[in-house]
């Protein structure tokens, strides 16, 4: 590491090439005096507020320029710019990281180090609502791709002194700012310091993005199930904090990573705790019945029908043999192809324009369909099929278990077109073993099914809330219970 | 697999205690059931269920027995008192006995399931091929673990399909099967009983389990497989009359015979939970034989499931069936004899004390 240089000359010459001045015209710099020296400030363009800069660096610096100082210069010349976080730099590499960072560095003639005054200037988006996890009922407001946006929307969820903000930087060329958000007292020391060693065991040149960095955090890297929560709901981030989980916040994502997690977690919307018990319970099995029939419909459809048409009513059967002479494809042929054209029009809806978006779905949806019928290419009761099982792995409140559940789709379709029914139960019984043996942060997967620990009635149907007076087995010891949510008496006026 | 964080290591012992408790319950379930469709209804006519019953006392003695000596040395489980007994060789012989008679046990599930595909329901594929494909997911399963809490997961669903099922038969049940009570006679009903009585062993590999403490009563964990298997047969003999049930027919028959009066959706249904119930028996008694084959050394290697799973699959190769009988029967006698004899040498000993 080369210490700043103590002549002013040097110490520019240094910062310039540690900056690649000569080819980046965007690293500027203003030549002043100071308190009767020489001296430079350094800043890259765009990152630092020029407002900030004009009035509450720039200015305190020249109100300096000729005053004597006698003592320690830094410390004066800091208390003088008194509007800024002033940070110092004993050396040039950390003085242009302060500089690529959006801070404003300060080198005299004659000081022994650099000083960066944070005038940091953020483009941001404001907060909109969630893109992928609406709800009908409950906050509309999401993440941006600012961190400390981030971090004020779950402070003012829970503002309470005890939620801790840990900074850790993430990448060992381009260290991207992370915040490790967690709340004391109710997470686990050992769930903390396990998310905070993983985080530091990542020897990664930079991480671009928070789902780049939860693959670099799984247990399980080739399993199917995600083994996180990525979330863009502040209420849902704040709700895990409560349960004692750990939330990751990064820089330029508008998404938090919740860590440990079970597979509860990536079953259930906010919708289910706002809404009334009887409506959030009927909603989440319907949900969970939805994803359950899409995984397996398609492959038990093409089975029964290739495989066991004795196990189908005999009108359906009769149907079906018949539509089927004529088809040129075969039932799970019929089946990849119409599960493949509604996946297509899923991305390709993603992909277009959002006004656009909707109408293409639907009447690519229509038409295909109608035109696959009439060219005889499938069966009608195919397209109900398939219909059916790609809604169901649309209706999964978590994204990647959507993908994960069209991915399980296809496969339980090629088991149970080569074995039939046979293969159907076969993939899926190893598939719970599978699952059952996933464990996320150490934790396990499918608790508090297996094994059985302590849980709210709050799993597949959602009780009323003021019975759910547990926290999770993620918590830590203390604080195990709530108080009774309901103290109150109707008998009494 | 369990989190050391959350779940302190006696916790976690506990829990893993009890996920095993499954895994025997399971195969014991699945074994009873297996015993009853293929031996007790062709043989014993709608007389199966209670021979079912009767078939379980000297395998229930033999528990007690064991319980017993087991109480009397202060000995937690069957292979300790084998050891405090018998020493270290003769600790390693009733483990190595325990885990033949369970790849035994798998052999023959690995049999049953080939055969209902191959000759029974129909499928793609020969024999060896369906084995093979089996025997390769199941250990996919076993080697990742989560064998245990996954049969303590699927539990649940098995026991709401088996209430569905027995629901959607419901119509076709006369009381009138039941009659004559001792189904095709007493020639019929002892013929089961010779036939089933060697196969109630797995009822042993529960005493190779710990009790829980805080739940204890380790002496009852064996009634709800065998109210299970028992209630399936009798609600089997309540469907279908006598005269179906003793008619001489294949193996494949035998199997198929739960789901032949009932509805399309019931059937498939019922199929399925067959099916599960025999894929999660095979895993699991492979599970526990590769625990009892390794518990004399302490560590188990990560490749014995999958070689097990190989040489079970490698069975439908050839015609095993007659010999895996044989054999069950055979093994069986050592282990009946162990538990009959360990109480008296339990009771000697202390008077010598």
């Amino acid at each position: 590491m080369r210490p700043i240089a103590s002549d002013i000359t040097g110490a520019r010459r240094d910062l310039d090439a540690a900056l690649n001045r000569d080819v980046n015209p965007d690293m500027h710099v203003r030549h002043l005096r100071v308190c009767g020296r020489e001296a430079s400030v350094y800043f890259a363009d765009g990152l630092v507020s020029a407002d900030m800069m004009q009035h509450y660096i720039l200015q305190p610096l020249m109100a300096l320029r000729d005053v004597p100082i006698a003592g320690d210069l830094p410390r004066e010349i800091a208390s003088a710019v008194w509007a800024c976080d002033v940070q110092r730099a004993e050396d040039v590499p950390a003085a242009a990281e302060q500089v690529v960072n959006g801070r404003a560095v300060l080198i005299v003639d004659g000081m022994p180090c650099a000083l960066g005054f944070d005038a940091r200037f953020s483009v941001r988006r404001g907060i909109s609502p969630p893109l992928t996890e609406r709800v009908v009922l409950g906050p509309h407001q999401a993440f941006n791709e600012a961190l400390r946006d981030c971090i004020t929307l779950i402070r003012r969820i829970l503002p309470t002194p005890d939620l801790i903000g840990e900074m850790l930087p993430i990448g060992t060329r381009c260290p991207t700012p992370l915040c490790m958000l967690y709340l004391k007292g109710v997470a686990e020391e050992t769930t903390v310091s396990r998310v905070r060693a993983r985080l530091e065991g990542v020897d990664a040149q930079q991480v671009l993005s928070i789902g780049a960095l939860s693959q670099l955090l799984e247990d399980r890297p080739y399993s199917l199930i995600p083994q996180f929560v990525l979330t863009e709901r502040p209420d849902r981030a704040a709700s895990m904090l409560l349960e004692g989980q750990v939330v990751l916040l990064m820089e330029g994502s508008c998404q938090a990573l919740v860590l440990p997690v079970s597979l509860m977690h990536l079953l259930h919307t906010p919708e289910d705790t706002s809404a009334r018990w009887q409506y959030g319970t009927f909603l989440r099995l319907l949900r969970i019945g939805g994803m359950l029939l899409s995984l397996v419909l398609p492959g038990l459809f093409a089975a029964l029908v290739t495989f066991h048409p004795q196990a189908l009513p005999v009108a359906l059967m009769t149907s079906v043999l018949e539509s089927q002479a004529a088809a040129p494809l075969s039932i799970p042929a019929e089946a990849l192809l119409m599960l493949v054209m509604m996946g297509l029009i899923g991305e390709a809806s993603t992909r277009v324009p959002q006004a656009v978006g909707a109408t293409l779905g639907t009447v690519s949806g229509l038409i295909l369909g109608s035109a696959a019928v009439d060219a005889g290419l499938t069966h009608p009761l195919m397209l109900i099929v398939v219909a059916v099982a790609s809604l169901g792995s649309y209706a999964a409140p978590d994204y990647a278990l959507g993908l994960a559940i069209r991915i399980g789709q296809l496969l339980v379709l090629g088991a149970g077109s080569v074995f039939g029914v046979y293969g159907v139960v076969l993939f899926l019984v190893a598939g719970t073993v599978r699952l059952c043996g996933l464990t996320s942060l150490g934790s396990p997967f499918m608790a508090p099914l297996a094994p059985g620990r302590r849980h709210n009635p709050d799993l597949f149907t959602r009780m009323p809330i003021w019975m759910q007076r547990w926290r999770t087995w993620l918590t830590a010891g203390e604080d195990e219970n709530r108080s009774p949510m309901r103290r109150w008496d109707r008998r009494k006026p | 697999m369990t989190d050391p964080r959350t779940n302190p290591a006696p916790v976690r012992l506990l829990a893993e205690n009890r996920a095993r408790v499954c895994l025997v319950q399971l195969l014991y379930g699945a074994s009873l059931l297996l015993t009853g469709l293929t031996r007790l209804l062709p043989l014993a006519g709608c007389a199966a269920w209670w021979t079912l019953l009767l078939m379980l006392l000297p395998g229930l003695a033999a528990y007690g027995l064991a319980r017993l000596a087991m109480r009397l040395l202060g000995a937690s489980t069957l292979p300790e008192m084998a050891r405090s007994l018998l020493g270290r060789v003769g600790g390693v012989a009733l483990t190595g006995l325990l885990g033949a008679l369970l790849l035994l046990e798998a052999a023959r599930s690995v049999d049953a399931l080939v055969t209902l595909f191959t000759d029974g329901v129909g499928s793609r594929g020969t024999p060896l091929t369906l084995a093979l494909v089996t025997c390769g997911a199941l250990g996919l399963c076993l080697w990742r673990g989560g064998l245990a809490r996954g049969v303590q997961l699927l539990r649940w669903p098995m026991l709401a399909g088996c209430a569905v099922a027995a629901a959607a038969l419901m119509p076709l049940w006369r009381a009138d099967h039941l009659f004559p009570l001792q189904g095709g006679g007493m020639p019929g009903v002892m013929a089961a009983l010779r036939a089933g009585a060697p196969l109630t062993w797995p009822l042993l590999t529960l005493l190779t389990i710990p009790a829980d403490p805080a739940r204890g009563r380790l002496h009852l964990r064996w009634v709800p497989p065998l109210v299970g298997a028992a209630g399936a047969l009798l609600i089997l003999c309540l469907t279908v009359p006598q005269e179906i049930l003793t008619t001489p027919a294949t193996l494949a028959q035998q199997l198929t015979l739960p789901w032949r009066y009932a509805p399309p959706a019931a059937r498939l249904l019922m199929l399925c939970l067959l099916l599960t119930a025999l894929f999660l028996a095979i895993a699991a008694a492979v599970e526990l034989a590769t625990a009892q084959l390794c518990a004399p050394w302490g560590r188990r290697p990560a490749w014995l499931p999958g070689a097990l799973l190989l040489a079970l699959a490698l069975t439908q190769a050839v015609e095993v069936r007659a010999v895996l009988t044989l054999l069950q029967g055979v093994l069986a006698i050592p282990l009946g004899g162990f538990c009959a004899v360990v109480p008296v040498i339990a009771v000697l000993r202390r008077l010598r004390r």
